[in-house]
């Protein structure tokens, strides 16, 4: 396996555990029932509910930065070629 | 009169739009769109799929009662993104190299078996029924309610089908698309615009809705919401199973092969959750605001409804568009995921003689055939169809082992994939109909036995066994392909 092929499994790696720690932080339930409360609140929000809001907007960023981490490596530019007519 | 004809002029648009894609001839255009869709269409697809109209009245009726916990519909959202953005890449490669269509076609190809491809197909078509029922149903309810009785549920629902059946059945996976990216618009930009109004005019904004939750009922605003003693595991199960079941229904899985590139997914997936956490949280607060109103109380599922008409006639025809658009999106991806399943999966892999135009046809038919008999289904049954379709999820995430392995892990293999998918549906609809008292007192749903017995099963069979002779060659594809990337890397540096 070549180095660059390393590198980028390592970086997804590194995207998958973040997206998958905010998935941590809303459901595993010693966490979860730590922010399960109502103050504070934000715009009147109940804190329950931003913080579901705010991990889901952070493993958006995540995404985000996935994405771009795979654009600038040339990760989406496969060339798959069309093995036979059905 | 305003909304009825606001909802037909809806229904008219999507006929307009579709006027060109009506001459889709060949199997692969009907299924795939011959893998031509671009970013927006993707990103539309997905999310106009994926809302289902329901969502406007039994999962918004399940806030308004609960309050809090409905938001568990965003972190579900984060975990199925995941789930698409992991299966992308080889779905995408093996799709277009081998000219796939379906998800069940995937899994034969990867575990080399007729009898997954089938076994799945028929599981997604049947899994599918309820909610097919469940979403004319609602076609049908949307027209009555916005008519104030004058259109019947039944002539409502066949209003709908007319127009679906005619644009699935003659454009196929263009036609399902293009009126997705209409319907997706709609609902985040009229729908969004038409709760924000509703949720400042009838219920002061939002700090004052959520005061007045506050002091009347403050445990809606906590899980589990009030008269409810549940588990905090049940919080987790929801989740999970919604999470990792929500990707693997073939009428959202099957939009990957219609992509144009793996570039176009992986940037739906960046649009999607931004779109879909933004507008599910709207949805759900403005429901959960609901919750202290004596009518709200008396009738969660019409809520919606009944605020948007106290706000006046507009902001109801554009409600109940919005409620319709979402329907609509939803049962046509299901009918062409459904249609082309029963042609590709189950008609050809029975009689290998079936030509690509007879295999259109049969689509074509299937779609027809499959609106009428829900048709009959959701006006006769519509009393059961919530249970029947919320008890599907505990069957789709016992799918999800074997598309995912299938995808990551080179010993999973065809016994293992079987034996695990059956035992698993075994388990899960095992204890949903049987519910025994652990279910309710620990809190994990069916789904998530279902899930582990596929997956332990999987394993071990997968120790068991030698990787199988044809797996090197798949994992060959996907290494070329990223070989041919680093190629145009260097070609670009240099």
């Amino acid at each position: 396996m070549s180095a660059t092929n390393m590198h980028s499994r390592r970086l997804s790696a590194i995207f998958i555990t973040l997206i998958l720690a905010t998935t941590f932080l809303t459901t595993f339930p010693p966490i979860f029932l730590w922010a399960n409360t109502i103050e504070p609140r934000w715009l009147g929000l109940p804190f329950a509910m931003v913080w579901h809001i705010s991990l889901a907007l952070l493993a958006t960023g995540f995404f985000a930065a996935w994405y771009l981490f795979e654009s600038w490596s040339g990760l989406l530019d496969l060339q798959v070629e069309v093995e036979a007519e059905r | 009169m305003i909304p009825v004809l606001s909802l037909l002029a809806f229904l008219g648009l999507i006929l307009f739009i579709n006027r060109r894609q009506l001459g889709v001839s060949t199997m692969a255009d009907y299924a795939t769109a011959n893998h031509s869709i671009g970013v927006l269409g993707i990103t539309f697809g997905f999310l106009a799929t994926w809302y289902v109209g329901a969502g406007y009245t039994v999962f918004s009726g399940f806030a308004v009662n609960f309050g809090m916990i409905g938001v568990y519909v965003i972190p579900y959202g984060i975990i199925t993104l995941l789930v698409m953005y992991l299966v992308a890449e080889k779905t995408f490669i093996w799709g277009k190299k081998y000219q796939l269509r379906t998800q069940s076609e995937l899994l034969g190809l990867r575990y080399r078996s007729d009898f997954i491809r089938v076994l799945t197909g028929v599981a997604g078509v049947a899994l599918s029924v309820p909610w097919l029922l469940m979403e004319w149903y609602t076609i049908g309810y949307v027209f009555n309610y916005a008519t104030e009785g004058f259109i019947s549920p039944l002539l409502g629902m066949i209003i709908g089908i007319f127009v679906v059946v005619f644009y699935v059945a003659m454009g196929g996976m263009r036609s399902v698309v293009m009126a997705n990216i209409v319907q997706g618009l709609y609902m985040m930009v009229v729908g969004s615009a038409v709760l924000i109004y509703v949720l400042y005019s009838e219920l002061g904004g939002l700090s004052a809705a959520m005061d007045r939750l506050f002091y009347e009922a403050p445990k809606a605003m906590t899980f589990p919401g009030p008269g409810w003693d549940v588990s905090p595991n049940y919080w987790t199960a929801i989740i999970i199973t919604s999470g990792l079941g929500g990707f693997m229904w073939p009428w959202v899985y099957n939009k990957l092969f219609a992509a144009d590139s793996i570039r176009t997914i992986k940037q739906s997936v960046l649009f999607a959750p931004v779109l879909g956490v933004l507008s599910f949280a709207l949805l759900f607060i403005v429901s959960i605001a609901l919750h202290p109103l004596p009518f709200a109380q008396e009738n969660p599922e019409e809520a919606l409804f009944l605020v948007h008409a106290q706000a006046g006639v507009w902001p109801l025809a554009l409600f109940a568009v919005l409620v319709m658009a979402a329907s609509l999106g939803t049962v046509s991806g299901i009918l062409n995921a459904m249609s082309t399943a029963i042609s590709g999966d189950i008609a050809q892999v029975m009689n290998r003689k079936i030509t690509e135009k007879t295999a259109l046809l049969i689509a074509r038919w299937s779609v027809v055939v499959m609106s009428l008999g829900a048709l009959v289904g959701a006006y006769l049954k519509e009393g059961q169809l919530v249970f029947m379709a919320l008890m599907t999820y505990q069957g789709m995430i016992v799918l999800s082992p074997v598309v995912l392995l299938g995808l990551y892990w080179r010993r999973a293999n065809k016994f293992g994939a079987v034996a695990g998918f059956l035992m698993g549906m075994v388990v899960s609809f095992g204890l949903t109909l049987t519910e025994p008292a652990f279910i309710q007192t620990y809190g994990w749903t069916p789904g998530v036995y279902g899930f582990l017995t596929t997956l332990i099963i999987m394993l071990v069979t997968g120790y068991l066994r030698p990787v199988e002779s044809h797996v090197d060659a798949l994992w060959g594809d996907i290494a070329e392909a990223r070989g041919q990337t680093r190629d145009v890397t260097a070609t670009r540096i240099s």
